[in-house]
């Protein structure tokens, strides 16, 4: 496919990351398509396209690859989340002969296992966590001998965390795995019992890199995600702090491995878990573009959706042939509509103030706007606050200011949280894990002084809190702007 | 100056304006600027937004978000710290009901989780806002919920004050 014959671009995505790709998109001067699902109407990356297609919903994959067929899209974009890590959509939009800006499906599907994509990680000698499925009455003993203490068991029938046992030592195993493999057999008529290595306070460290789809790539460097809560990312930054550069090139150097080894097409991610001692284990490779992208962007000044797109356009080029220099450090923050102060509870509701924070080294992906009415039906994320600088230091005073910067009224926000994270003394020192943020602020429940209180009472009583000077009228406004131009100095 | 109850981080805490007063002024961009003398001299400067619809007040404040409910006004007695009240049994937001946690007349400890909500891809728990007796659940599992809906009635048994 030539350049100039591709005009158009789908994005089969919503909010934040559909804005972002249309900007790479506009900037390399190619038409833009946008999709909405019912409900979604207010959303802000609706009004960022050139063209819009409705959609009943952004899973449906014959809904979106019509819509793609319909606009006269060249290519498909997926984002992240939603269809971005489905081979059946990947294979959808190739089989419409239109062209899917990702690795191929194939990629995609020897990935998308687990086991299947750590035995690919074994054979190229990239070290996993160790594990083994053992059926009931088998040798348990000396397979968890050979995957070390202390190990996780659970029943290999059951999906995902659920009863989920710690073994420390080998003189607890046997009671243990009595209990889980007999409770495996009446919950799923299946006594094997699965058990696989637990690294204890370990650090999430993932690998970016750009295969070119025929054998070769590049990485993009590392970035330290280790501050979640309840498994979802809160803090990302690029590169990690205090990683020794012999476990740094373990990494970059297992990562290129897999790259190789599957022919890796585009932008992807290596995640590993390195542990206290430095050892790291490949966790999975994630097949598209993350959320967190924009701090590899930031140090290395490598634009990665205009790679992604300039990649799937021309697919016999190189377009990424040398490792970049990491300057600086990047940090983001995600803010999700909830509230802290209230166990998390999401927060929908209107946006009836928005101010994003502008100046030196801050870069914002937002993913609402002033007046928009966040329903229950979407994600809570309602933007990223990315910064970078010269120091790690000053990279956290610098993400500090744009957090005291950023007001966003009428939806509860995790800025208090956030703020409270960019404080802690480990958080400042690089130190962290990802139990970090259960293991210190699972109580977390700010609440405002009694002089911030006092400050604000006078202020509602004094009719500040009002966005017109007659109540009443607050509710028919269009946005919150246009009050302020009578109230002004 | 009028008193008013202000719901937040699960309390309620009464607002009661502090003793040196502000002056206030709008500024564009939805700014409010407070100004107050500094005792020595000069003048002490704050730059906020707040933001009041229906019974919701929200406030950004050095970069940190208040938001809660404008419960009552002055006089009801209720100190900080108090035990919430019936409107944590009330939809604050749309969402649906994921699991239904309590059969009816059964006795609970302040904080129990009565039914499981998800809204915006998460689930919590609705908990009870005091020790006491669920009298009747009046939502069924699946069900969409507007906020204002009640999910359970309940009744305050004997000790109401303790943990």
């Amino acid at each position: 496919m030539s350049r100039a014959r591709i005009q158009k671009v789908l994005v089969a995505n919503r909010s934040e990351i559909a804005c972002r790709i249309f900007q790479a998109c506009k900037e390399m001067g190619l038409r833009t398509v946008g999709i909405v699902a019912p409900g979604d109407e207010e959303a802000r990356h609706v009004t960022y396209a050139d063209e819009l297609q409705a959609v009943a919903g952004y899973l449906d994959i014959p809904a979106v690859v019509q819509a793609a067929q319909r606009a006269g899209a060249s290519l498909i974009h997926p984002g992240y989340g939603f269809l971005s890590e489905r081979p059946e959509f990947a294979d959808a939009v190739e089989k419409a002969g239109i062209c899917f800006v990702g690795p191929r499906a194939e990629t995609m599907r020897l990935m998308g296992g687990k086991i299947a994509a750590k035995e690919l990680a074994t054979s190229e000698k990239i070290p996993t966590l160790p594990w083994a499925r053992v059926p009931r009455g088998g040798d348990l003993k000396s397979a968890a001998r050979k995957i070390g203490f202390p190990l996780l068991l659970k029943a290999s029938a059951g999906g995902g965390g659920k009863g989920m046992r710690r073994v420390d030592r080998i003189e607890e195993l046997e009671s243990v795995a009595e209990s889980a493999s007999a409770e495996a057999v009446s919950a799923f008529g299946d006594g094997t019992l699965f058990l696989e290595r637990l690294v204890v306070k370990p650090r999430h460290i993932e690998v970016q890199v750009f295969g070119d789809g025929r054998g070769d790539g590049i990485h993009l460097h590392e970035r330290e995600c280790s501050l979640q809560r309840r498994h979802q990312k809160v803090w990302e930054e690029a590169t990690a702090p205090h990683l020794k550069d012999e476990i740094r090139q373990g990494l970059f150097d297992s990562a290129l491995r897999l790259v190789r080894k599957v022919k890796y097409r585009g932008a992807g991610t290596i995640e590993f878990l390195v542990d206290q001692s430095g050892e790291y284990f490949f966790l999975e490779m994630n097949t598209r573009l993350q959320v967190e992208h924009p701090v590899t962007e930031l140090v290395t000044g490598v634009d990665l959706v205009w790679a992604q797109i300039a990649q799937a356009q021309t697919p016999q080029e190189i377009i990424l042939k040398h490792v970049p220099e990491a300057r600086g450090v990047a940090i983001e923050v995600r803010l999700y509509a909830e509230d802290p102060s209230q166990g998390f509870i999401p927060t929908p509701g209107r946006v009836e103030q928005l101010r994003w924070p502008t100046g030196a080294g801050i870069r914002v992906e937002s993913g609402i706007e002033a007046g928009q009415t966040l329903g229950t039906q979407f994600d809570s994320m309602l933007g990223k606050l990315v910064v970078w600088a010269e120091n790690r230091d000053h990279a956290i005073a610098r993400l500090q200011f744009a957090l005291r910067e950023t007001v966003i009224l009428g939806v509860g926000t995790n800025q208090n949280y956030l703020q409270a994270i960019a404080e802690h003394p480990a958080v400042r020192e690089g130190r962290v894990h990802t139990g970090f943020l259960e293991e210190k602020f699972s109580d977390f429940a700010p609440a405002p002084s009694a002089s911030e209180l006092g400050l604000l009472t006078q202020a509602r009583t004094e009719g500040m809190a009002r966005n017109s000077g007659m109540s009443g009228e607050a509710a028919e406004l269009p946005s919150p702007w246009r009050s302020f131009s009578k109230g002004i100095l | 100056m009028s008193r008013v109850i202000f719901k937040i981080s699960g309390k309620r805490v009464s607002l009661e304006p502090e003793g040196r007063s502000w002056k206030f002024f709008r500024r564009p961009g939805g700014w409010v600027i407070a100004e107050r003398a500094l005792p020595g001299g000069g003048l002490e400067v704050k730059r906020f937004m707040i933001s009041e619809r229906g019974s919701r007040m929200s406030a950004s404040l050095d970069g940190r978000l208040w938001s809660g409910e404008v419960t009552q006004a002055a006089g009801t007695g209720l100190e900080e710290g108090a035990a919430g009240g019936d409107s944590d049994l009330v939809a604050q937001f749309p969402g649906k009901v994921r699991k239904i946690l309590v059969k009816e007349g059964a006795l609970v400890a302040q904080g129990d989780g009565l039914v499981l909500i998800e809204a915006m891809k998460m689930e919590f728990a609705v908990k009870a806002p005091y020790k006491g007796k669920v009298l009747k659940i009046l939502v069924a599992e699946g069900q969409q919920l507007a906020p204002g809906d009640r999910f359970v009635e309940m009744e305050v048994t004997h000790g109401s004050k303790s943990k």
